[in-house]
């Protein structure tokens, strides 16, 4: 009997071989690929480079432009800055000459104010004469009155009535208005 | 030998990733995230710019040479006083007693913030008919400075006239102005003007209700004088 050792190891042989082939042509394919890649990646991060480049000279030239405008903005910063405490103060304005506004709208012609202190808590205190009782009623009338704005007389006291030597009528009142504080 | 050979070849993938690759992607990442910057930042200059392009120059101007007027960056004493006592005459009424804390002239006050509202109160007397004492009252609130009136006692002069029309009072007045000092620097470039809104710019227009004495100071000659000049 005879025995072919040669054809087995004849096989395998042919075998590496065929395996180192197909590596080498894996590993080429592969090295081919990265390269494409590595060539792509260059190239997409060369563009964005050239993109930041650009944007920085735009940039720059916003910026210049910008600075050509410098007093207006400075004026425009300014006018903002103080807007809040201008609005705040006008709207403040605008309660307490509603307050003065009353105050006037309650006192009859005729009527002799010997002094009225107004303070911010909106209590006024009101003294002075008036010719005759009528004149007293209508100022009275007039307290009691309610008002179509908001500063209502909430609390009216009166304090004193006197007589004068002409028969004029004095008084001295404290009032209370409501929505002053608001 | 078949798995070997796979693992040497994986591992040189992976070795060539690590070496070749991580320093590529790192550096692409850098400039996306580079160029992400410039164009958020571009953005918000051309924002900026086409607003400020949109401002009005004479308009801007006008409030706020207005706005320094009525409502000051500094302490307004001589304006308060000149301002005073020319609505004063206005009304036929006679100014005095004016009784003043105008504080510091320098800026110590470190408490506040710079751009914090501060006030100056002061008391003063108007001598004069009832009626234009309440005109005065009226117009006040919209004389230049910003005012508001604390507190007003009305005391009767010519007491023996019931008419208050020809009654004669004096009238003792708190009033306290504001004043606000301006912002001392405009911020970096890349931070953005704000646009007025409509309501802002309605209380803006307020300004120019509001009514302006120019300051009258004493002109007094200092220094030499050459007599002999004639104008030639």
């Amino acid at each position: 009997m005879e025995v072919n050792l040669l054809t087995k190891k004849l096989n395998k042989v042919r075998d590496r071989q065929r395996i180192k082939k197909l590596a080498g042509k894996i590993l080429l394919a592969s090295i081919l690929v990265l390269a494409l890649i590595m060539t792509g990646l260059s190239s997409y991060a060369l563009s964005i480079a050239n993109s930041n480049k650009k944007l920085e000279q735009k940039i720059s030239l916003t910026k210049n432009k910008i600075t050509q405008f410098q007093e207006i903005e400075s004026k425009q910063v300014y006018l903002v800055s103080k807007l809040g405490s201008f609005a705040d103060l006008v709207k403040l304005q605008e309660r307490h000459q509603a307050v003065a506004g009353r105050i006037f709208s309650i006192i009859p012609s005729g009527t002799s104010l010997q002094g009225f202190d107004v303070n911010e808590d909106g209590k006024i205190v009101l003294s002075g004469r008036v010719p005759d009782w009528l004149k007293l009623y209508e100022l009275l009338k007039r307290i009691k009155t309610p008002a179509t704005n908001q500063l209502r007389v909430v609390q009216a006291q009166v304090n004193k009535i006197s007589f004068g030597k002409t028969g004029e009528i004095n008084f001295d009142i404290n009032i209370v208005l409501s929505g002053v504080n608001q | 030998m078949k798995t070997k050979q796979l693992i040497i070849m994986s591992g040189i993938a992976i070795v060539l990733g690590i070496v070749v690759f991580g320093p590529t992607l790192s550096n692409l990442q850098k400039r996306l995230s580079i160029n992400k910057k410039q164009k958020t930042e571009l953005g918000n200059l051309e924002k900026k710019l086409q607003i400020l392009e949109g401002i009005d120059k004479n308009l801007v101007t006008d409030r706020v040479k207005k706005m320094e007027a009525v409502f000051p960056s500094d302490k307004p004493i001589i304006q308060l006083l000149s301002g005073l006592s020319q609505l004063a005459a206005k009304h036929n009424l006679s100014f005095g007693g004016i009784s003043l804390s105008p504080g510091s002239l320098t800026k110590t006050d470190e408490k506040k913030a710079e751009t914090d509202l501060s006030d100056l109160t002061f008391g003063f007397e108007v001598d004069g008919e009832f009626n234009n004492v309440l005109k005065f009252l009226r117009e006040l609130e919209t004389t230049a400075p910003l005012m508001k009136i604390d507190k007003v006692g009305l005391t009767i002069k010519t007491s023996l006239l019931i008419d208050n029309i020809s009654t004669v009072v004096t009238a003792d007045i708190n009033v306290s102005a504001f004043y606000q000092p301006a912002p001392k620097s405009l911020g970096t470039i890349s931070q953005p003007v704000k646009l007025l809104s409509r309501s802002e710019e309605a209380i803006l227009s307020r300004l120019f209700n509001f009514t302006h004495f120019q300051a009258v100071l004493p002109v007094a000659q200092t220094g030499k004088t050459n007599l002999f000049d004639f104008g030639q």
